[in-house]
């Protein structure tokens, strides 16, 4: 945390001194770079090759977000990014992935949402799957087929970052597509009581 | 008693954010069961006094409302008295967590059960402790994938201590949308 504290704090400086500078207004902010996450890792692979946990996959984890895989609860995860979105200026998100069992949920989403508030993040968001069966109309997290009527006409409408998508398999580039399929449920998983 | 699995942070098996201990072994082997490997009382993990030490520290964080228990089944002959010694602990040590309990049995045989057994008496106990029961047995044939918090029609989420004092079953009826 102390260093990722650090380069947070050098970029802020920076935009201070630019400030000062140019008298024009510099700002922090911490991309979504749809793009340049892929591109960028791109260019970094070619110039340094693959690098144990810094340029193993296809895409850079976006500003200061826990990689996406790092199975932790929302409160967790809350709990790190809002110690780094002070140091943006210019804008920030903060969102965690939920199961579809949140929509029977409502208290345990303003749980969640008041929580991130009173951490002051500026700007929280909760992904949900959202699977709809294209052919009789049913909403859910669905497998290969509907569990309603065995169709496997299903769209599936994915939140990559700012986007929705109807079909992030093929409306997003390899990274970003890569970036979806490592992702982990925040809640509903199983852990430990050992050690 | 063994556990087949937990969740440190739930939101599928209750009303706001929990905790969820799956309990190991069922007698009731329902068909269609979301989890038949918890059927096996000798399967799972061990629950021994580590384990519990850890769930307690774990139900103990304050943004945990709600510990449910599921399995397996909870309230059966096998399980029901680390089960009841588990939710006495909680009460004792966090007595504002909500507790919810799902079980196969529906809430009339318990209730209404005059015997000494000390499973029985171990079961009526467990009433007056918790705040929701999820009564009833997994029918196949009234499954329904869009219910909250339960898998077929006839199952109940029963407010438990509105239903003790009225001496007769009140359902959560706001969840029933």
């Amino acid at each position: 945390m102390e260093l990722a504290k650090k380069i947070e704090q050098l970029f802020k400086d920076r935009c201070a001194e630019f400030k000062q500078e140019y008298q024009l207004n510099f700002g922090v902010y911490f991309s979504p770079s749809e793009n340049l996450a892929y591109t960028a890792m791109k260019k970094f692979q070619a110039k340094y090759g693959r690098i144990q946990n810094i340029s193993e996959n296809e895409y850079f984890t976006n500003s200061m977000h826990v990689p996406v895989w790092h199975k932790m609860n929302p409160f967790e995860k809350i709990d790190i990014e809002s110690q780094l979105t002070g140091y943006s200026s210019a804008g920030c998100i903060t969102y965690v992935e939920l199961s579809d069992s949140a929509k029977n949920n409502i208290d345990a989403l303003e749980e969640i949402v008041t929580y991130a508030m009173d951490k002051d993040v500026p700007y929280f968001a909760i992904n949900l799957p959202n699977d709809q069966c294209m052919n009789c109309g049913y909403i859910d997290e669905i497998g290969d087929t509907c569990p309603m009527c065995g169709s496997k006409n299903i769209q599936r409408l994915r939140r990559v970052t700012g986007y929705l998508t109807g079909n992030y398999t093929e409306a997003f580039n390899l990274g970003k597509q890569q970036e979806v399929e490592m992702r982990t449920h925040h809640t509903d998983i199983s852990s430990s009581l050992e050690g | 008693m063994r556990y087949a699995d937990f969740y440190e942070c739930d939101i599928c098996n209750g009303r706001q954010v929990g905790v969820s201990l799956f309990v190991q072994g069922c007698p009731f082997h329902c068909k269609g069961c979301f989890n038949p490997e918890t059927w096996n009382f000798s399967g799972g993990k061990e629950w021994n006094e580590e384990t519990i030490e850890n769930f307690l520290r774990l139900v103990g964080r304050d943004y945990i409302k709600r510990v449910s228990f599921l399995g397996g089944s909870p309230l059966c002959d096998e399980n029901v008295a680390d089960v009841r010694d588990t939710i006495y602990c909680i009460k004792e040590r966090y007595p504002d967590k909500q507790i919810w309990v799902y079980t196969g049995m529906v809430w009339e045989d318990i209730y209404n059960s005059e015997s000494n057994y000390k499973t029985d008496i171990l079961r009526r106990e467990i009433l007056t402790m918790i705040d929701v029961l999820v009564d009833g047995p997994f029918d196949y044939s009234k499954r329904d994938i869009t219910l909250p918090f339960k898998g077929s029609s006839n199952q109940r989420i029963i407010d438990v201590q509105a239903s003790l004092a009225n001496d007769g079953v009140i359902v959560l009826y706001n969840l029933e949308q």
